[in-house]
């Protein structure tokens, strides 16, 4: 399945258009290559989804620090 | 018959029954065909009556059976009889205790100690008629 | 690739063996998992072999895999009697190189992953459970729903959303705490503190009350299954009941009728005598009548006698009081003595004239109608009764046969336990429903005060804030993409499904599908008006058209194994999925009986697209073995 014709991905992003215009296109599919990779995990490793996309936020706030 | 030929016969006033007859209206009350075996006397009379048969003489092996005033209260049976059979001077009940007798054995024969068809006997009689 | 097995021959247990090797479970009815100590041969067992061994090999992307999986006794277990005694391995080797146990899992969900697993590993039995999307809610819909989405991608976006909120509610609580740090915004953080306690308490809540919810389900769907199987016996005690009922009705009603009856036969005598008592009373009526005829005939003489005797003597007519000539003076005379002769003619017996009418009383009276012309429709009604009260002892035994050794008392109580749960279910998911509300309230209060804080220069800034902000931004997103993506997918899969039917029916007018909200199908006529009733034939055709739809809509096109497809179609039909299926797969696996598809004449068609046919043989009861068959 390519991100062309995942039609996850375009529901995403056509979702994002709608509520959040303002969000970036790339934080987007970086989150939901995340999912990708982790949607067949087991309930017990759930977390680490989590944790790769809190990881992910908080890179992305630490790079448009105004400080 | 005259109301003058009557007044000379005398009525009995107990009527009898066979010793095999009263066998016969014992079973058919312990089999709970009659309320009572008076019941099947007067049906024993009746198709007597309508078969127009002219009964015999009771057995010697009998025994009383009933009270004429139990038997026929009203006097209704009595007049069935008289209007049917022409006495000529016999006492109407003497009559009716040779007519219950072979009319108890006829339903013997018919129904041989099994269900007693009451509806056949009635239906029977109207056929006859008509 | 075909598997000709008859049936209980061990096709279910082949796919089965599929199932197990790539993810340690098999499946009986209802997706019910096997217990592993089931699954070992009983044969093998007796003889003290408890091992298990599956191993499939195949080609995915250029590379070849094998995929072992065993099951063998555990050392210190002398003789198994759970599964828990039995300890189960696997291995994988990618290319001859093995893999480590930590990567088998990742390496199976790139081509075969087991949430998608039902529609390549495909049970005939699905084709019955697909009905069940057709019934909005019922727990089966809801797990092929949840299949269905998983193909299609929607758990990514619902995990988006559930991550997404989990960052974002740590964010808060950080934010929280932050802003109590900072001067002037302690009234706001204690309130975000309260509401984010109250929507922790609330969720735990929520969990605890979904694993109750669960429990309840599970003890109800196990009684169900327990009482599926005693249905019939529930069934049978409940006639016998209602049997036993209208036979002591019956026999009651006849023993009154036969109270009845005996009052009847008092009188009975009459109706015997009756023809002929009638008979009797219509001769007499008959004579009586010509006693009164005469009578009035001799009143009438004598009176004319009077008149004449009047005229003679006073020699006046009595008709009109003129004096009398002589001449009708003695033709008065002359009729006067005729008359007097014809008088002495007149004899009436008066004796028998009253006889007659006393006898008349008499009759009337004995001819009075009675009840007793009854006792031939008591007798009928008796006798039906016979008949029906025969009919009811012999269904009364019947019944007591079938229900022999049956404990109905407990049955009764299982479906009365049964029906508590139910109502236990119920209940409990008012209670959840009535938590999701009071969180959803709490959550719109966080997120005023959130909204309250964006605003703030100072909050802004803090790092939990924007933290906070960004989760909430892609919690909103992924959760509005949830919704658009079934939108989609309904429009996609309806116009695949839709074209794969059209291949598969072989009745012409039928234009399409129209797809509901649990992905049931409904066919469309040419009008395109719902064609409303289905036979279990069809259902299976649009079954297998909603597969094929989403195997394009989903998910490449890979294996797919099918255990008997064909129950209940026709030739025609199978005749057309014999030619598309496999156009839409990599390889087509059926495991088939001779019912289903004949080998002289089906194969002949799809002989260039079949490469290889098996037989499962039987050695015995508890045995059997695959063949190669030469085409």
């Amino acid at each position: 399945m390519t991100d062309e014709n995942d039609m996850a991905l375009v529901a995403l992003l056509k979702a994002a258009a709608e509520v959040e215009p303002n969000l970036s296109t790339d934080l987007l599919r970086s989150t939901f290559t995340i999912q990708r990779r982790h949607q067949f995990d087991r309930d017990e490793m759930r977390a680490l989804s989590m944790q790769e996309l809190k990881t992910l936020l908080e890179a992305k706030i630490d790079r448009e620090d105004p400080k | 018959m005259s109301d003058a030929t009557i007044a000379t016969v005398s009525e009995r006033t107990q009527v009898r029954l066979s010793n095999k007859s009263h066998a016969t209206l014992t079973q058919m009350k312990e089999d709970g065909y009659l309320a009572e075996m008076t019941d099947g006397y007067r049906l024993g009379i009746a198709l007597a009556l309508s078969m127009g048969i002219t009964p015999g003489e009771l057995p010697a092996e009998n025994r009383n059976f009933i009270a004429v005033s139990t038997l026929d209260p009203t006097g209704e049976l009595a007049t069935a009889i008289r209007m049917l059979v022409n006495l000529e001077g016999q006492g109407v009940y003497g009559y009716a205790e040779r007519l219950a007798d072979w009319g108890i054995k006829e339903m013997q024969e018919r129904f041989k100690g099994g269900f007693l068809d009451v509806a056949s006997l009635m239906s029977n009689t109207a056929e006859k008629v008509s | 690739m075909l598997v000709f097995g008859d049936n209980m021959r061990g096709k279910t247990s082949l796919l089965n063996a599929l199932r197990w090797v790539f993810y340690g479970k098999a499946l009986g009815r209802h997706s019910r998992e096997i217990a592993l100590f089931d699954l070992v041969n009983s044969e093998a067992t007796l003889e003290g072999d408890w091992s298990m061994e599956v191993v499939v090999t195949f080609e995915d992307d250029g590379h070849r895999y094998e995929l072992r999986r065993t099951a063998a006794k555990r050392s210190l277990v002398s003789t198994p009697s759970r599964s828990e005694d039995l300890l189960v391995e696997r291995s994988m080797r990618k290319d001859d190189i093995a893999l480590g146990d930590h990567l088998i899992d990742a390496e199976i969900n790139r081509f075969a992953p087991e949430q998608t697993s039902r529609f390549f590993l495909f049970d005939g039995e699905l084709l019955d459970e697909y009905e069940q999307l057709l019934i909005d809610g019922s727990d089966q819909s809801k797990l092929i729903k949840e299949a269905i989405e998983q193909v299609l991608g929607v758990p990514n976006l619902i995990r988006g959303r559930d991550d997404a909120q989990t960052i974002l509610k740590a964010a808060q609580k950080q934010q929280t705490a932050d802003l109590q740090k900072i001067g002037g915004f302690e009234s706001q953080a204690e309130k975000q503190r309260h509401y984010q306690a109250q929507i922790e308490s609330i969720e735990k809540d929520i969990k605890g009350q979904g694993e109750r919810l669960r429990k309840v389900n599970t003890d109800r769907e196990e009684l169900d299954d327990d009482l599926a199987k005693v249905e019939a016996f529930y069934q049978a005690k409940q006639k016998l009941d209602d049997a036993a009922s209208t036979r002591d009705k019956s026999a009651n009603r006849q023993d009154d009728l036969h109270q009845v009856r005996l009052g009847y036969v008092r009188d009975a005598w009459k109706e015997v005598l009756r023809p002929l008592l009638t008979l009797k009373r219509e001769h007499i009526q008959d004579e009586y009548s010509k006693f009164t005829s005469q009578m009035l005939d001799r009143d009438k003489v004598e009176t004319k006698i009077a008149q004449l005797q009047q005229a003679v003597r006073s020699e006046t007519c009595h008709a009109c009081g003129q004096p009398l000539h002589e001449k009708e003076r003695i033709a008065a005379s002359k009729e006067l003595g005729k008359l007097q002769a014809d008088l002495l003619g007149f004899k009436v017996d008066m004796t028998l004239f009253s006889q007659h009418s006393t006898d008349l009383q008499s009759l009337n009276k004995l001819l009075k109608p009675t009840d007793s012309r009854q006792i031939m429709l008591i007798d009928n009604e008796v006798n039906r009764l016979s008949v029906e009260l025969t009919t009811l002892d012999n269904q009364i035994e019947e019944l007591n046969e079938l229900i022999k050794g049956q404990d109905t008392a407990e049955i009764s109580r299982k479906r009365f336990m049964r029906d508590g749960l139910i109502k236990q279910a119920a209940h409990i998911a008012g209670e959840i429903n009535s938590s999701q509300v009071k969180l959803i309230g709490h959550q719109r209060d966080l997120a005023v005060i959130s909204k309250i804080l964006e605003g703030l220069p100072t909050a802004r800034a803090a790092k939990s804030s924007r933290l906070v902000n960004l989760a909430a931004a892609l919690e909103r997103v992924y959760g509005r993409s949830i919704d658009q993506l079934r939108d989609d997918l309904k429009t996609t899969v309806e116009m695949l499904a839709s074209r794969a039917f059209r291949k598969l029916t072989t009745q012409s007018q039928y234009s399409g599908l129209r797809i509901n909200g649990n992905y049931g199908l409904t066919i469309l006529d040419e009008r395109g008006q719902e064609v409303p009733i289905r036979s279990a034939g069809a259902e299976q055709i649009v079954a297998l058209s909603l597969i094929d739809g989403l195997a394009h809509a989903g998910r490449s096109a890979g294996p797919v194994v099918m255990d008997t497809p064909f129950g209940r179609l026709d030739k025609k039909h199978r005749a057309n999925i014999l030619a598309y299926l496999p156009t839409t797969t990599t390889q087509l696996i059926l495991f088939v009986h001779e019912g289903e598809v004949d080998k002289a004449t089906d194969l002949v068609h799809l002989k260039s697209r079949v490469d290889s046919v098996y037989e499962i043989k039987e050695v015995n009861l508890r045995h059997s073995r695959i063949e190669r068959v030469n085409q």
